[in-house]
This record gives C-alpha cells, sequence and structure tokens, in this order.
C-alpha cells in the first residue's frame, strides 16, 4: 500500500476510534447502555476475540488497569497504537520522513514470520477463550 | 521458465470474496491476500465496528487483483 494511503487511512482510524470511545463514554456517563456493534456477537451470540475492547480502553483511561485486563487485554495495544501512530505520522508529515512506514512494512514482515504467527494465534485463541467464558 | 499462479503466490479473487464472508470479522480475507497490518487492525476493532467487513464484502476482490498486479510486477522486474 502506497505511503499516501496508509497515513490517511491509520488517520481516519484514530479519528473514527478517538469518536468511538468519546461516544461510548458518554453513553456511560449517563447510565445508558453501550452501543453492540459487533456483528460476530449480534449473529452468534458470541463475543468475537475483540469483544471487550472499548470498554478496556475506557477503563484505561480512568486508571483502572486491573479491570481493563479482565475486559479484554487487547485494549493496551489499540489504546497505545490510538495515542502514538497519529503523532507519529503526524509528525512523519511535517519532517516529509516515511519512518513510521517503515516501521509498519518491517512489522507486516516480522509478524509474516511464522514462529511469529503461530504465537500470535495461540495467544488470541487463548484470550478468546476468556472471552467467551467471562460473557457466558 | 514460467510462473504459475501458485509459485507466484496469486490469490484468486472468488476465493478472497468466501473468506471475506465467512472470516472477514477477523480479518482473515486481508491475511490471505497479504495485508498482515490491515488484518490486524481490522481483527482488534471487531471487523472496524461491523462497518469494515461489510466494506470488504465489496471491496475485497478488487483489493485482491490489486495485490495480483503488484506481485506481477516485481515478477516481471
Amino acid at each position: 500500500m502506497p505511503k499516501k494511503n496508509l497515513y490517511l487511512l491509520i488517520l481516519g482510524f484514530a479519528l473514527a476510534g478517538y469518536a468511538w470511545v468519546i461516544l461510548n463514554h458518554y453513553l456511560l456517563k449517563t447510565n445508558n447502555p453501550t452501543l453492540n456493534v459487533c456483528l460476530f456477537r449480534q449473529a452468534t451470540g458470541i463475543p468475537c476475540p475483540s469483544c471487550g475492547t472499548t470498554h478496556a480502553i475506557l477503563s484505561i483511561t480512568k486508571g483502572n488497569f486491573r479491570q481493563a485486563m479482565e475486559e479484554n487485554i487487547l485494549g493496551f495495544p489499540i489504546a497505545l497504537m490510538l495515542v502514538i501512530f497519529p503523532v507519529w505520522i503526524l509528525i512523519d508529515l511535517i519532517r516529509k520522513k516515511e519512518s513510521f512506514y517503515q516501521f509498519y512494512l518491517g512489522a507486516e514482515s516480522f509478524l509474516r514470520k511464522k514462529w511469529v504467527a503461530w504465537s500470535a494465534l495461540v495467544f488470541l485463541l487463548v484470550n478468546w477463550g476468556w472471552n467467551i467464558f467471562k460473557s457466558g | 521458465m514460467g510462473y504459475n499462479r501458485k509459485t507466484a503466490g496469486f490469490k484468486d479473487p472468488t476465493i478472497s470474496l468466501v473468506v471475506s464472508l465467512l472470516g472477514g470479522h477477523f480479518g482473515i480475507d486481508r491475511f490471505l491476500i497479504g495485508d498482515t497490518g490491515l488484518g490486524v487492525a481490522k481483527l482488534l476493532t471487531c471487523g472496524g465496528l461491523g462497518i469494515w467487513t461489510i466494506i470488504d464484502w465489496f471491496m475485497i476482490m478488487g483489493r485482491t487483483r490489486e495485490v495480483n498486479f503488484e506481485k506481477l510486477q516485481q515478477v516481471i522486474m
């Protein structure tokens, strides 16, 4: 994917992510139920591997790290990415560099290594099992 | 020596559509065509809150052809 497209896509994702977190923060604050948009959960009744990450991110913003871990540990990498990636991309755009693009390409080839992919898969499956167990 | 579809790693757009319909929510369609980063993003965001999952049902065949074309260019050069 060309650098420009990737940067636009990630900035768009980050904006959507912030809007989503703020919306859910507002809903929780006004005692409204948070939105359930997970197609997999709606179709099967079973949570998907990333269900609960919005709540986890909201808990992280309040400093409740233990609660965030119980809700979904994947909230931590997502929160980190939401904070770091847009800033990194904006710095790249200002300085006319492509350090984030090089990082992205490197991360992709790292994830394609067999042992990394298998480790990630096992971790995700265990986390998914925990997600299903605690919702049941 | 010529390259066939398999040795060059080309993906069938129809297969990627089927994978997108069945496992697109988990980003498996993106992993299949080699968009690993976007696959991870899709997996971690409940398929982009379900919206990206649906968009990819219509986009994945075109993206697969694009990826095949990029691979073809690499093979030729």
